[in-house]
């Protein structure tokens, strides 16, 4: 065997059968000449030139009166504000001395960004062949995006891109802290040209989209109880349900036809490279437009709720996730509205309406607000009794709640002995025995109680 | 033993070294050989004297601050051998220091290191060793000395380790602030060099790459590392840096050439010591034969723990050395029963062995150096640079496989002015049995040699995926020896690769256009990433271990005993396609041993000749063979006379082969005794190979000449085979499993003496051939080094045999006779002297010419080697 027909048998695995190729075998032998006019032509594009070569550009506009599904192309705009502190208290604050001195519209812009690239692993192999970015102009949506014709031309592309993103206030991502900016990172480093990116603040859609939504697109029932499940982890990338095709369905009834799944996109951009015909390459920009769209409806539905609160939730699952997100920004006074409207609403799971209130009755108890707080856990125990995992766990919470608010607050030692009693009977392991604790200690004060009132 | 607490350690060096000598006359003394209760025969003692320290001035230029962290710690003045690593590279050159444990390596790195980083901020340095657990011992000894520098004025030293265990939001500081990355070649591989552009100051400003215990990098491990290396070198290029490498490594015989072959860089080779040594009784013993007749020795064990209560009696401190992790539990547990301190005191007699969680090991390790530990028994896991004190005894039980490994374990014990000693401890196996009989071989032949081979196809290929990954090649680049000498020219290996469209051609350079991450399909530990896994059924499914794709029918075929951390399992299920065994926790005295059938077919002879070749070359000496002292000088001598009764003997030759091989059945072995318990059959799929090796052919003549019959004839090369393979390892510095063995397409077991069948050896050829093959796809370069040494190898072979008091085989020689046969012993020795003493004429074996008398496979092949004239004999056409 020749050397060459033995690295064959090594490369492709002695067990491998026949496959089909789904791109041109690349012998070695010719190089595909990549006519960057022609492909230019071929995606309705234009090739620019800077320092570095030549990059192609690919410019669209959605008018402000189109409508992406449901949902009005003028009505995506997101302003860069505190509403966006809200949703995301991380963000920093605007820094308007930018945008007052700017007499360019250019700066102080609001860019969103995706990326397509040629894997998903991250390194200094994976290379972003097109970098999309969008931005609201007199109401409309530009989009323009970046392609990389050619490996060799990728300073090129990123000196285009880099212009671009020197004029960004705010970057919009959809899981772009996580994959899309150290993706552009690390090209820069790659070819140790200076990042613009640094300096930019950069909302992350992703994170609070599941705050919000996790439990409307997840398809699963099973939730987490809220103090010990840590319900808004958000470890999993993109975790089931909350993509952001899913979101753009649910959210704005946006069906997409003829879309290029996710993982057959790079293999289409190196058959581009090998064969150098562009043509299926347009369904992979479309795909990337229609995700920039997207990113822009949702995260202008997300500013929505939190600008208007209770009146545009759709339901009481909405509503009690708003609450969450007020009240991890600090906004109390909406949080409770959000768990009031949430526990009242006649239409609302148990479950739901359980959480509510168990929510609003923590944050009451933290800020003091003890009377209203045992309104919370007496509604809880109002709740109409349904079978249920962690309406069970919430009535025990409530009713041990309300123990303490009677023996500590009210000094009502009798009523609290009541309740404890009921806690003994439901609980079970530990719970049983610091219910035993506190029956003896209410027994003591009962007696002591008794014995001041008949010495006075 | 009855149980006592033990007598306070003697704290007096002169009370203590006077107790040493009484330990060590006691055993030397123990003299009835047979009987019942017979005793260890202690074949050689040896005093190795004390050496006094030389010392160094620091180099002129040395950074102040740096001189003043080191007289914080006491040091005034440099060991010569840490002066010159020092100076070398200051002027810029490469260096390998060899020198025994505890003579102050790292000074040798970290004064350079640290002198260039307080000279420049800048500078940056990257520490590689092969275990995490190393990386964190240094890491606090560099920690120490760069807080002792800051104290003395320097600027903030940042010093981390960069592995599995970091978290991933610690990561982004480290590859910012650390002056100093401590890591291990796996993480380089997979974490670091993939994300180069994120280590980028790292890169631009790398000028020290440190390998520490360079001997570790031999075999696959090696062959990894040298391309990973090839790929680190890519990327300095890539920022414009070009760091100087600093090796360290214990005592192997080619550490220059190692270094070499790992970094493609020329080294200056370091490896006169100047620090001080104490004074050293090393013993080797025997435990005595119990059943002459099938050659079955007393266990071990108990005789490394009779060993080990000699010097624990006389209040001495001691490492004892298992060779696996089921053999320090029992230790620990016998010398624990012999001495149960009061109730309540601490232990005094620890375990140490991988596995155990990291606090209690250190705890350990605290332990030894304070005095509170007496006894540690401990697997390898301390045979590494783990700062563990000085302790006053080091024994081991069973030979370490290695020259190398022993020294290191032998260091252990005695360090700068103290007396100590080193025990070994043989057991029954081949070459336990050898290194006890043969002490001279041991202790004045050079230690192994450190084989590595960066071109082995299925690894070269596995980096240059990840090297394009990482960086486009050029269509004009190259990589590693790319080309020479029968490697494998990387743009081949591109255009290969763009077939398959991992890469892509354009603009004059490849680029990476695939999906994937290559280095996640790369395990440097082994050649292919396809393994199975071992899931344990005991309770719920829980996957325990894994195991390379080639070797996993034999280790996994149903009914296997499967062993980890001491603990046995059987196998219940293989699911061969699925690459998955089922198995199931038992507790049982046997394990099991493969029968493999296996049949070599040549494809391609690279080196053939008759003479016994360089024999005496230096890189291969021949040991004197002895019980005793005697001097190292006879050496040259005798090997030349060696050489000429060799010269004219057998056939060698080593080449391409083509392996196919199919477990056919197993048979279950007794722990200790190795008593062949029962068997059974098996029916898995064949497995296939392209390998290396080295093989010998026993000419008609010798054949025809042995006054036996056939079947004699045969047993006797299956013998010879048998201890062939078990030399080979001894010489090659391998594993078992790195080797495989073959005759002429036949199997090594004649099962049908055990009611199996199948596996029988067909009639052997006129001339057999014994294979000694490298058992991974690709060869890991160990036939050239065999076909080398080939003569050395005939000759340890006849020394081990004739030495072993067997009467006609045993485990230790050609193997137990119920396996072999009743003459294997005699007819191999006979063929061996027959081969050594050259009884056929020179001018008979050229007519043989190689090839002619394999069976059709290897006839079929004899077309492609003709060029090469048989007149050639004795050149090696390289």
């Amino acid at each position: 065997m020749d050397l060459k027909s033995r690295l064959r048998s090594i490369v492709g695995g002695p067990q491998r059968a026949a496959r089909e190729l789904t791109y041109e075998p690349d012998t070695g032998r010719y190089e595909a000449s990549i006519d960057l006019d022609r492909v230019a032509d071929v995606l309705g594009g234009r090739v620019v030139s800077n320092g570095y070569g030549r990059a192609l550009i690919v410019d669209r506009r959605y008018e402000s009166d189109r409508f992406h599904g449901t949902r009005r192309v003028g009505d995506c705009d997101v302003a860069d504000g505190e509403l966006l502190r809200l949703l995301d208290p991380g963000l920093p604050p605007r820094d308007l001395t930018i945008g007052a001195c700017g007499d360019d519209d250019r700066h102080g812009r609001t860019l969103f960004v995706d990326l397509e690239t040629t894997g998903l692993s991250g390194g200094a192999g994976t290379v972003a062949f097109l970098v999309g970015v969008g931005w609201f102009d007199l109401g409309a949506f530009q989009v323009r995006q970046f392609l990389l014709t050619s490996y060799a031309s990728e300073r090129a592309l990123l000196c285009a891109v880099a212009e671009c993103f020197d004029a960004a206030a705010l970057l919009v991502t959809y899981n772009g802290k996580t994959f899309d900016v150290p993706v552009m990172e690390t090209r820069w480093l790659f070819h140790r040209m200076p990042m613009p990116l640094e300096s930019v603040r950069h909302f992350d859609m992703l994170h609070p989209a599941r705050r919000l939504w996790r439990a409307r697109v997840s398809d699963s029932q099973t939730q987490t109880w809220p103090e010990t499940g840590n319900a808004g982890s958000p470890s999993t990338a993109l975790g089931a349900g909350c993509r952001l095709t899913t979101l753009e369905r649910v959210l704005c009834d946006v069906t997409r036809v003829g879309d290029v799944p996710g993982m057959e996109i790079p293999s289409r951009y190196f058959r581009f490279l090998r064969t150098g015909d562009a043509r299926p390459l347009e369904a992979v920009l479309e795909h990337n437009r229609l995700d920039l769209i997207s990113l822009a409806a949702v995260a202008s539905r997300a500013v929505e709720l939190v600008e208007h609160g209770t009146d545009r939730c759709r339901d009481a699952a909405e509503a009690l996730a708003l609450g969450k997100v007020y009240e991890r920004a600090g906004s109390i006074d909406r949080a409770l509205a959000c768990f009031d409207h949430a526990a009242g609403d006649r239409r609302a799971h148990v479950d739901v309406a359980g959480e509510a209130l168990y929510r609003r009755g923590v944050r009451l108890r933290r800020d003091r607000r003890f009377v209203e707080a045992a309104d919370a856990w007496r509604a809880i125990l109002a709740l109409p009794a349904k079978r249920s995992r962690i309406l069970t766990a919430l009535r025990q919470y409530a009713v041990e709640a309300l123990a303490v608010h009677h023996e500590h607050r009210e000094k009502d030692y009798e009523g609290a002995r009541e309740l404890a009693q009921q806690l003994l009977d439901d609980a079970m392991f530990e719970d049983r025995d610091r219910a035993r604790h506190r029956i003896a200690r209410l027994d003591r004060k009962i007696a002591s109680n008794d014995n001041s009132q008949l010495f006075a | 033993m009855p149980s006592n607490a033990l007598p306070a350690l003697a704290g007096d060096p002169l009370k203590k070294d006077q107790l040493l000598q009484q330990a060590v006359a006691r055993l030397g003394a123990s003299p009835k050989p047979g009987g019942p209760d017979a005793e260890a025969i202690v074949t050689a003692t040896r005093r190795l004297p004390a050496v006094a320290a030389s010392y160094a001035p620091f180099p002129e230029q040395t950074d102040p601050r740096l001189r003043a962290a080191l007289a914080a710690r006491g040091i005034d003045q440099l060991y010569t051998h840490q002066a010159e690593a020092f100076e070398q590279v200051l002027a810029g050159r490469n260096v390998v220091t060899i020198t025994p444990t505890a003579s102050g390596k790292t000074l040798c790195y970290n004064a350079p290191v640290l002198d260039a980083i307080l000279k420049d901020p800048s500078t940056r340095a990257l520490y590689l060793f092969p275990t995490k657990a190393l990386a964190q011992d240094q890491l606090a000894e560099l920690h120490a000395l760069a807080e002792l520098a800051i104290q003395h004025g320097a600027p903030e030293i940042g010093v981390f380790t960069y592995d599995g265990d970091t978290p991933s939001d610690a990561r982004r500081a480290i590859r910012g602030k650390a002056h100093v990355v401590l890591s291990n070649p796996d993480m380089l591989h997979s974490g670091i060099l993939p994300h180069h552009p994120r280590w980028a100051k790292l890169f631009e400003n790398l000028k020290f790459v440190v390998i520490d215990e360079l001997h570790a990098y031999r075999g696959v491990f090696g062959s990894h590392l040298s391309n990973i290396m090839r790929r680190l070198r890519r990327v300095c290029r890539h920022y414009g840096s070009d760091p100087v490498f600093i090796c360290s490594s214990a005592t192997i015989a080619n550490p220059r050439e190692l270094a070499e072959g790992l970094t493609e860089r020329s080294f200056e080779l370091i490896d006169r010591s100047g620090a001080p040594r104490g004074e050293k009784f090393f013993l080797f013993v025997n435990p005595p034969v119990v059943n002459a007749q099938l050659g079955i020795r007393r266990s071990y064990l108990s005789e490394a723990r009779r060993v080990a209560l000699e010097f624990l009696k006389n209040k001495l401190q001691l490492i004892l050395f298992a060779q696996s992790r089921l053999a320090t539990e029992i230790l620990t547990t016998y010398l624990k029963d012999a001495y149960q301190g009061p109730p309540g005191a601490s232990d005094v007699i620890r375990g140490y062995r991988g596995g155990y969680l990291p606090n209690r090991r250190r705890e350990i390790e605290r332990g030894l150096r304070d005095g509170d530990v007496r006894a540690v028994v401990s697997t390898n896991a301390l045979e590494l640079g783990i700062d563990i004190g000085a302790l006053d005894v080091s024994v081991m039980a069973g030979y370490p496989g290695t020259i190398a490994a022993t020294w290191q374990r032998a260091g252990r014990a005695g360090r700068r002015s103290t007396r100590s000693a080193a025990v070994l401890v043989a057991s029954s196996a081949p070459i336990d049995q050898f290194i006890i009989r043969h002490p001279s071989y041991f202790f004045d032949a050079s230690p192994e040699h450190a084989l590595i081979n960066p071109d082995n196809l299925h690894i070269l290929l596995d980096h240059v995926k990840c090297a394009a990954f990482e960086l486009p090649f050029t269509t004009e680049e190259s990589f590693g020896l790319d080309g020479t000498t029968g490697t494998a020219a990387v743009q081949d290996v591109l255009a290969v690769l763009g077939e398959e469209g991992f890469v892509h051609a354009a603009d004059g350079q490849w680029n990476w256009t695939h999906e994937s991450y290559p280095a996640d399909a790369v395990s440097l530990r082994s050649v292919s990433s396809d393994n199975f896994v071992v899931v344990d059924t005991t309770h719920g499914e829980r996957v325990i271990a894994e195991t390379d794709f080639t070797s996993g029918p034999a280790m996994l075929h149903e009914k296997a005993i499967y062993m980890v951390e001491g603990q046995l399992f059987q196998v219940e299920r293989l699911d061969f396609d699925g690459r998955k065994a089922y198995v199931r926790a038992v507790d049982c005295d046997y394990y099991t041993d493969a029968i493999t059938y296996t049949k070599v077919t040549i494809l391609d002879t690279f080196a053939s000749d008759a003479a016994a070749g360089p024999i005496a070359d230096d890189r291969y000496p021949i040991a004197e063979e002895s019980g005793s002292e005697l001097p190292a000088t006879n050496i040259g001598h005798r090997s030349s006379d060696l050489e000429h009764r060799v010269a004219a003997a057998s056939l060698r030759s080593h080449g391409e082969v083509h392996v196919v091989s199919r477990v056919v059945g197993f048979k279950k072995i007794k722990f200790y005794t190795n008593e062949n318990v029962g068997s059974g059959e098996l029916d898995l799929p064949e497995q296939q190979m392209h390998t290396s090796s080295y093989w010998l052919t026993i000419p008609s003549a010798v054949m025809g000449a042995l006054p036996y019959g056939g079947d004699d004839r045969r047993d006797g090369v299956i013998g010879l085979a048998f201890a062939m393979r078990h030399v080979a390892q001894l010489l090659l510095m391998c594993d078992g499993g790195d080797i495989g063995l073959s005759i002429d397409g036949g199997s090594l077991e004649r099962v049908t003496r055990t009611g199996g069948k199948g596996g029988v050896p067909e009639a052997l050829q006129v001339e057999p051939n014994i294979f000694i093959y490298d058992n991974y796809p690709g060869g890991i370069g160990f036939s050239r080094p065999l076909f080398d040494m080939h003569g050395a190898l005939l000759d340890r072979t006849r020394e081990l045999i004739a030495g072993c008091p067997c009467e006609s085989g045993c485990p230790s020689c050609v193997g137990p006779e119920g396996n072999t046969g009743p003459r294997a012993k005699a007819v191999a020795l006979e063929i061996l002297e027959r081969l050594l003493s050259g009884s056929c004429e020179r001018a008979q074996r050229v007519s043989h010419a190689h090839g002619a008398g394999h069976g059709a496979p290897a006839s079929a092949h004899v077309g492609e080697s003709e060029g090469r004239s048989p007149s050639d004999e004795g050149e090696i056409p390289f």
